[in-house]
Order: C-alpha cells, then structure tokens, then sequence
C-alpha cells in the first residue's frame, strides 16, 4: 500500500518534471550559441545535390559579413522533418517552401512565416511566378529557382534509328512502336519507387486541368467518373505505360536512372532535378543526352511543360534575427545566375542565362511561357493528397482499370475536402 | 522470517529502482499519456491549438477502409510470418543440437541474420528480388520470377514473408536450443525403453517441455511482425499500391504526410492495445500448456 503510494508519489513527479521540461523547450531552438556577437542562422533545405551550390554561395555571403554565420543544414527526407520540426515548435529559420502547395497554406495562416510582401528583391522574381506565393494579399516567400519536366532522350539511338524528336502525341507514340519494332526499350520507368508514379502521368494531368478547374474540384463541384477529359488522360498513361520496360513495376529510382545513364532504355521522363545524379553515373551525359518537351496533345501549341517553384525560401516569423535573415534571402536572388550555373535549374529571377546544354531543349517551352505549375500544388491537402495519389497511381499501374482509378481518385479527393 | 529479511532489503532495492523509473515515466508513461489526449484532438501537427474532439478519431477509424486494409495485411503477415518462422527455427534448432559435423560452424552462419539491421536486409533483399530472382526466373523459365516480385501486388506479399522468416528465425533457433539443451536426457532414455520412436517422440517429450521457450517466441515474433515497419520501408514503401501498407507505416503516413496527427495517434494507440491484448491470450494458453518435470 505503502509503496504503491510512493511510486505514484514519484510518477507524478516526474510527469510534472516531464512537463514543465516539454513547456519550455519550443522556444526558438536555433539561433543560440552566438560568441563574439556573430549571428548565427540556421538555412533548412532539402535538396542534397545543391549542399556544394549553397556552401560556395554561403562563403561568399560570410565573406561579406563577417558578423552572421550561415548554417546549412540538409537531412534526409527533409520535408518531413521540417513538418515535425513545425509540430514541435523547432523552426529554422531559413528553409525552403514551395508556394500554392497546402503546408504552404497551413503556416502562412497561422503566423508562422515572415511577410516579404514589401521586400525590395520581391520586384527582381518573375512576377508571373512570384504571384503564386501570394495568401491573403501577402507573400511569404521568394521563388529562387524552377524545376521542369520532359523527356531525357537517348541521341544515339534516336540517330541509330533515324528518329527525329516527336512534336505531337501520334509522333511521339509512332517513336515508341519504331523502337519497339528495332527491339529497343522505349521508355525506361522506375515505378517501383512511389515517387517516381506521380511524374509522366501529371504531364497529362496539367495539361487538361487548369488553376480553376482544382479550385472547383476542391469544393466538390467536379467528379472524377466518366470525366472525358480523365478518361483520356489515364488512357493515355496506359498507352505510355506499354512501352516501358517489362520490370517497370520492380525498377525503382536509382536503377531506373543508373538504367537510363548507361543507354538501356531511349527515352525517361523526369525532372530536371535527376541531371546532377545522371552526369555523376555518365560523365558523357551531356555530349550523349539531350531534352525535349512531353508532346502530350497532337497541337503543339497546347503543350504545356510542366514547372514549378524548385528553391523557394521562407523566413520563420519567430526568428530571433530577421534583418540577416532577409540579407540572406536577398543575397540569394542577387546571386541568382551563380545559383543557376552551378544548381543546372531554370530560374525564377529575371535576366538569368541559362547556359546547361542538356536544359536547352526546355528553353523554348519555358520562354514562350507555355508552362503548367505542378497541379498537385492546387490540391487541398497538400503533400498528404499527393502521396495518396502516387499510391492510386502505383495500384493503376498494376491493376490498369481506368474507372478503378478514377473512383479511387474521387473518393480520395472527397477524403480531403473539409 | 523470509518476509522480514524481504522487508528490510526493499527499501534499499527500491531506492535502486528510482532511476530507473523515473527514466521510464519521463520516456514512456508521460509520451504515451500525451498521445492519450493527442489522440483526442484533431491536432494537424502545425496549428498552435490543439481542438479536441473526444473519441471520435476511434470512431472514424473503423470506418476508414485504407485502416482496415492495413490492419488485415499486418495479421495475415504477422500470423503467417510468426507460424512458418517458429515451424523453421525449431526444426533449425533440433538438427543443430544434435550429434553433427561442424555444429558451431552452422550455429554461426543460422544466426547471422540476426547481426544485420532490417533496414539493411531490406536493402541487400531489395537487391536480390531486383537482379537475382528474375535472373533465376529466366534460367528456371518460372513466368511468375521473371520481374521483380516486389513490384507484382499478387507477389509482394509472400517476398516480405521469405525475408521476415528469414531473419526473424535466427534469433528463435537460439531460443530453441536453448530450451532444448534443458531437456535431461533420461527423459528420451526412458521414452526409447517404451518404445517411443521419430515423430511420436517430438510431440510427447520435445514439443511439452519447450513450451516455455514456444511461448516466448511466439509472444516476441508476433509483436515484432505487428510491429513491421523496416523491411516495408526499405523494400516496397507500402506499394505496389496499398498492397504492403502496415499498421505502422500508416500511422507514420497518417503524421507525416497527411498531417493528422490526432489521427494517427489514435490508430497508434490501438495498435498497442491490439498487441497487449493478443500477448496476453498467448501467454494464457500457452502456460496452460506447459508441464514440469
């Protein structure tokens, strides 16, 4: 009795003990630490292959002011720990955040992010993609870089075969039968990898879909069955998915792209973002690759390429040094055409050149304007939905049902609305 | 006077315990009363308040067939893993507690999996099912082989269960040996002299008097195996599909990615009632089961 009475005496204790301890910590972990009155700043991003980019960038910025110390920080699976380190009140001060997209959303509207509506490098973005970052009349971000998408294809069996690159659908599916016939893989996928099932099929999507048509879906004002537009678009990831090597569904990220790298397949459709891991598995990469836009309708003109927000940066609203951390962000855009040489990105800052060879064939697509923001980043529920999708997407390929596939998506867009 | 030895020796044991049990409350009792009322808000894992909602997450969850379809996939998973893994370890262990050539030598090389983290068997399997299955697929003209079973939804499941058994039965055989090097040796002796032979000898003298060492496998592989989460994310990431979705891998999609904390904190929580529940049943047969000699 005794003792029961002291254990809980003592269990008590120590969850006060665990409470007050767990009340104190949110403050703002980062930031502390500062000798000699140096400022240091924590920068959270996510993209390991641009860790080299930032460094050189970073020394030049300490270089310049020697009284803030930068602190790149870059972990695996990033955005997920940057969610949790929002749960726990651990925000870096610096990170990178993707404008339209819900998490976006979520932390603009509870305070979380600083207001750069006002800031003078907000007039030196692209206007057209700088908008996207605005909430509530408000911009809590700056768009640095873009990511774009397209086809990798293979320039020496294209020539080997005497193809020219397709500017329409039919080209583009008689591409596919020309090589299938000469006992060539056409299409190399890794759809093993939940990531990669989200990237051809979403050309479709884009396409069809524009900014008003997600806003009218998520009021549940569109349904998803016996939609033709729908039907045309999963059709048409079936009549891509035939040609992708027979393992596809067992090919995941890495093999797909050390497969592609070293010429088993003709064609990849991937983000602009695989360049850097491509040319560490071929040094060759740039003489023997090159890029042409996915023709996704038999009009040329209605062709989109698909391209968003790669490095945009957000400052948290609680940060204890918000003038460096501005100096920073600006520095960044004033650096812009540095960033773009050595990250291989499109940026979104005017007057950058862009000088990547395997990029050009993008170019065109991307000047002209004829670009399509991720439609994912439309979708309520964010990052969440969009990892829903890519599983929908995973079973279809398997499965290969349309009207399976696009009840799935009903009900999982249904799931979403609040 | 035992009891009063016992009573004045506890104050001393109990001052030993204090640190420990202080690290346990502040490690798991306070964090499992936290996800207590976490799963009663509809906390997202961003918004500075937290809306509570009473039980109504519990409610939902059983109506949410993606819940559902993971809970059937880790039973039948869990079952059939603990069933074939346990089968395997105790036939392992009997071959290697018997008279052979190169005992240790075997003993070594069947607890070798053990060593190796799951996430790097999921990663070297991964390999294996990638190039080496559709390889063997080829030369032994099997259709089923020839592309990776992982990424065939009909397929993936068994893959997960040949890796599961595979390691998960090294650290059984030792368990088994063990129990199985307790058993005094008169006891076959005498079985012989009544003229027990081969199987009737296993399930009248072995099987009874490991009992005790079969309850703790079965305990300890089917909470492991509920609790599957490594082997999934190294080597399907819950696909094709939602064909390998676990419990566990739910809850972490449920937090992480789909931002309801609140909700997966529920399904956490039953998990761990699931498993208190299903230990207990097994400990409650089984030592029904065990006899002393």
């Amino acid at each position: 009795m005794k003792k029961s009475l002291i254990l809980s005496a003592i269990l008590t204790a120590s969850l006060l003990v665990g409470c007050n301890t767990s009340g104190e910590s949110p403050s703002n972990g980062s930031g502390e630490g500062s000798n000699d009155g140096v400022k240091t700043i924590e920068f959270f991003q996510v993209k390991s292959e641009a860790v080299q980019t930032f460094n050189q960038l970073i020394e030049k910025f300490e270089d310049d002011n020697p009284t803030i110390n930068i602190e790149q920080n870059t972990v695996p699976d990033g955005m997920t720990v940057l969610k949790t380190r929002f749960s726990t009140g651990d925000i870096p001060d610096i990170f990178i955040t993707y404008p339209v997209e819900a998490d976006y959303v979520l932390r603009a509207n509870n305070d979380y992010l600083l207001d750069v509506t006002d800031e003078p490098f907000i007039d030196k973005v692209n206007g057209e993609i700088q908008d996207r970052y605005i909430e509530n009349d408000r911009m809590y971000g700056v768009a640095l870089s873009l990511n774009a998408n397209g086809v990798l294809y293979n320039k020496a069996i294209f020539e080997e075969h005497g193809i020219d690159i397709p500017q329409t659908w039919d080209e583009f599916m008689a591409v596919n039968e020309a090589l299938e016939a000469a006992g060539q893989t056409p299409v190399i996928m890794g759809n093993q990898d939940l990531g990669q099932t989200s990237i051809f099929n979403l050309n479709f999507v884009a396409q069809q879909f524009d900014p008003d048509y997600w806003e009218s879906l998520n009021a549940g004002n569109e349904t998803i069955v016996g939609d033709p537009r729908w039907e045309e678009a999963a059709q048409k990831m079936l009549d891509v998915l035939q040609f992708a090597q027979r393992d596809h569904m067992g090919t995941d990220y890495d093999q797909g792209n050390a497969m592609f790298a070293n010429g088993e397949g003709a064609m990849y459709f991937m983000g602009a973002w695989v360049l850097p891991t491509l040319r560490d598995m071929n040094p060759n990469f740039d003489e023997e690759f090159g890029y042409f836009t996915f023709p996704q309708t038999n009009n040329p003109d209605e062709n989109v390429t698909i391209s968003g927000v790669d490095v945009g940066l957000s400052i948290a609203a609680d940060t204890d040094y918000p003038e460096e951390a501005l100096k920073f962000v600006e520095f960044l855009v004033d650096e812009a055409q540095t960033f773009a040489d050595l990250d291989g990105s499109f940026s979104a800052v005017e007057g950058v050149e862009i000088k990547d060879p395997v990029l050009q064939g993008l170019l065109p697509h991307i000047e002209e304007g004829k670009v399509a923001n991720w439609p994912n980043h439309y979708w309520a529920g964010g990052t969440a939905v969009e990892a829903d999708f890519r599983s929908h997407s995973q079973n279809f390929f398997s499965h290969q049902n349309i009207e399976q596939y696009l009840q799935d998506l009903d009900s999982m867009f249904a799931s979403y609305r609040q | 006077m035992n009891q009063n030895i016992y009573r004045s020796m506890s104050r001393g044991y109990f001052i030993l315990l204090i640190p420990g049990l202080i690290l346990l409350a502040f490690f798991y009792v306070y964090p499992l009363l936290n996800g207590v009322y976490l799963s009663l808000t509809s906390w997202d894992g961003v918004s500075r308040t937290k809306d509570f909602v009473g039980f109504s997450n519990y409610i939902n969850i059983f109506s949410d067939s993606r819940f559902l379809n993971s809970l059937s996939f880790t039973f039948k998973y869990a079952i059939v893993s603990t069933i074939l893994s346990n089968i395997i370890a105790i036939s392992v262990a009997m071959a290697l507690v018997s008279k052979i050539k190169f005992q240790n030598f075997f003993r070594g090389l069947y607890f070798f999996p053990a060593v190796l983290s799951m996430l790097i068997i999921g990663f070297i399997w991964k390999q294996i099912y990638f190039r080496f299955i559709p390889y063997l697929g080829e030369q032994l003209n099997i259709d089923v082989l020839q592309t990776n079973v992982l990424g065939n939804q009909d397929t993936v499941f068994w893959a997960l269960v040949v890796v599961t058994v595979w390691q998960a039965s090294a650290i059984l055989i030792i368990i088994y040996m063990a129990g199985l090097q307790t058993i005094p040796q008169e006891v076959y002796e005498s079985a012989d002299i009544d003229g027990a032979r081969g199987l009737k000898k296993f399930f009248t003298i072995t099987l009874p008097l490991i009992v005790p060492s079969i309850t703790i496998c079965l305990i300890l592989a089917m909470k492991q195996h509920l609790m599957v989460y490594d082997y999934i994310v190294a080597m399907t990431g819950g696909g094709p599909g939602f064909a390998t979705e676990s419990v566990t891998l739910l809850i972490y999609n449920l937090g992480f990615l789909n931002n309801r904390f609140g909700y997966g904190t529920a399904a956490a929580l039953l998990l761990f009632l699931m498993i208190v529940i299903i230990s207990f049943i097994q400990i409650y047969f089984l030592r029904k089961k065990e006899v002393q000699l």
